[in-house]
């Protein structure tokens, strides 16, 4: 009899412990989350500071490769200018950065832009450094110099001669990849943790048309 | 003592999987930051010039208002000239984006903390393709990040993370986040 209600105790124990440990693994206390995206990254570069908002997206990579008129590979050379406008109160209300990217390759240019492999063109970059900390637009991360990537790009509506990467970081896509993780990508992108999934494998198959 | 352990856990181990089983499951799907504003429900919101110039005016003020009807939150349209909320739009194209919001706290770019101020941006290039309700729907979803409410887990709210509710106020799941937040 007493070994039967030592069992139970035991038992009851056990169970609380475990739902214990999956309540608080899995949030459902309460429902709540907290964002990934929303705390400054700090990882091998400065730390971003993101906005937040509502951008123009892709489903997957068909989706980015059918819309998308200018699809080139090269090198960011130079940051010619960076755009960081401030109102009274110190608040930034315009944070980009004009750069130079040499276009070694030009896999698609539908409606004959003037851009020419060897040339170099002027790539608008949703993202720029603000004394030690760069502001970024929905989690856009800068180009490296000299370091290789395919860009999906799209004329600059006000701009002439300037190109915006599709969906503000879609279509920036690092030909290098992780060091020593050969199927993984360096997404290098500051943004959502949903986001960086779907970015992951719209990239593996951007390289995989494009940089075979 | 090993023979008890073995009926011990064999007791327990159905159990505890039936349980998790029949737990529960997470209904809600809203994120949040972790900031949030100390007084909610007086908070102070300027349309800049750059808004009316561009056409903006009437998704701004539904934006400004579209929360208003929790009573926790209480966003005016003000002329201070010290706002919480400060909505700007740019007639140059910032790239492919409608619209977009940062908050500030303690005066330094943050979503973290107690927040001093909200800058949203109208991109105007971009946003003007937008018919009216779905402007007024991203005046709406950028007021709700600034009331310190990240992109949700499903797409049954207006703070999704692509696409439209094609409605233009807050959903079930978005009041859950104002409600968890203050």
């Amino acid at each position: 009899m007493k070994s039967k209600k030592s069992k139970i105790v035991l038992s009851a124990t056990s169970l609380l412990a475990f739902s214990l440990i999956l309540i608080f693994t899995s949030g459902i206390g309460n429902g709540q989350k907290a964002s990934s995206s929303s705390t400054a990254v700090k990882k091998n570069t400065p730390t971003y500071v993101s906005s937040q908002g509502s951008g123009i997206t892709y489903k997957d990579f068909a989706d980015l490769d059918a819309r998308t008129e200018l699809i080139v590979k090269g090198k960011k050379t130079k940051e010619d200018k960076i755009i960081l406008m401030k109102d009274g109160q110190g608040l930034a209300t315009d944070y980009r950065t004009l750069s130079g990217f040499e276009v070694g390759q030009v896999f698609k240019n539908e409606n004959n832009l003037n851009v020419k492999e060897g040339e170099t063109i002027t790539v608008q970059e949703n993202a720029a450094l603000d004394g030690d900390v760069v502001l970024s637009t929905l989690g856009y991360q800068l180009m490296n110099s000299d370091e290789e990537y395919l860009l999906f790009l799209t004329p600059n509506l006000t701009e002439q001669g300037v190109y915006n990467i599709k969906g503000v970081y879609y279509g920036k896509v690092p030909t290098q990849q992780v060091q020593g993780l050969t199927s993984q990508i360096d997404l290098q992108f500051k943004g959502d943790q949903e986001d960086q999934k779907k970015l992951q494998a719209i990239f593996q198959e951007a390289l995989y048309k494009y940089n075979n | 003592m090993l023979i008890n352990l073995k009926r011990i856990f064999k007791l327990v181990l159905p159990v505890a999987i039936l349980f998790s089983i029949l737990l529960p499951q997470k209904t809600e799907a809203y994120v949040i930051y972790g900031g949030k504003w100390a007084t909610p429900n007086d908070l102070k919101a300027s349309i800049d010039s750059t808004v009316t110039a561009t056409g903006f005016t009437s998704a701004t003020e539904h934006g400004i208002s579209a929360w208003n009807s929790s009573n926790k939150i209480q966003v005016f349209n003000s002329t201070s000239s010290s706002p919480h909320i400060k909505w700007f739009a740019s007639s140059a194209d910032l790239g492919e984006f409608y619209a977009d919001t940062l908050n500030y706290s303690g005066g330094v770019p943050n979503w973290q903390g107690s927040y001093s101020n909200s800058v949203i941006r109208w991109n105007q290039p971009r946003a003007k393709n937008l018919d009216s309700n779905r402007a007024k729907e991203t005046g709406a979803h950028e007021m709700g990040h600034a009331l310190g409410v990240a992109h949700s887990d499903t797409t049954n709210a207006i703070m999704r993370a692509e696409g439209w509710i094609y409605g233009t106020y807050p959903l079930t799941d978005d009041w859950n986040a104002i409600n968890a937040l203050y």
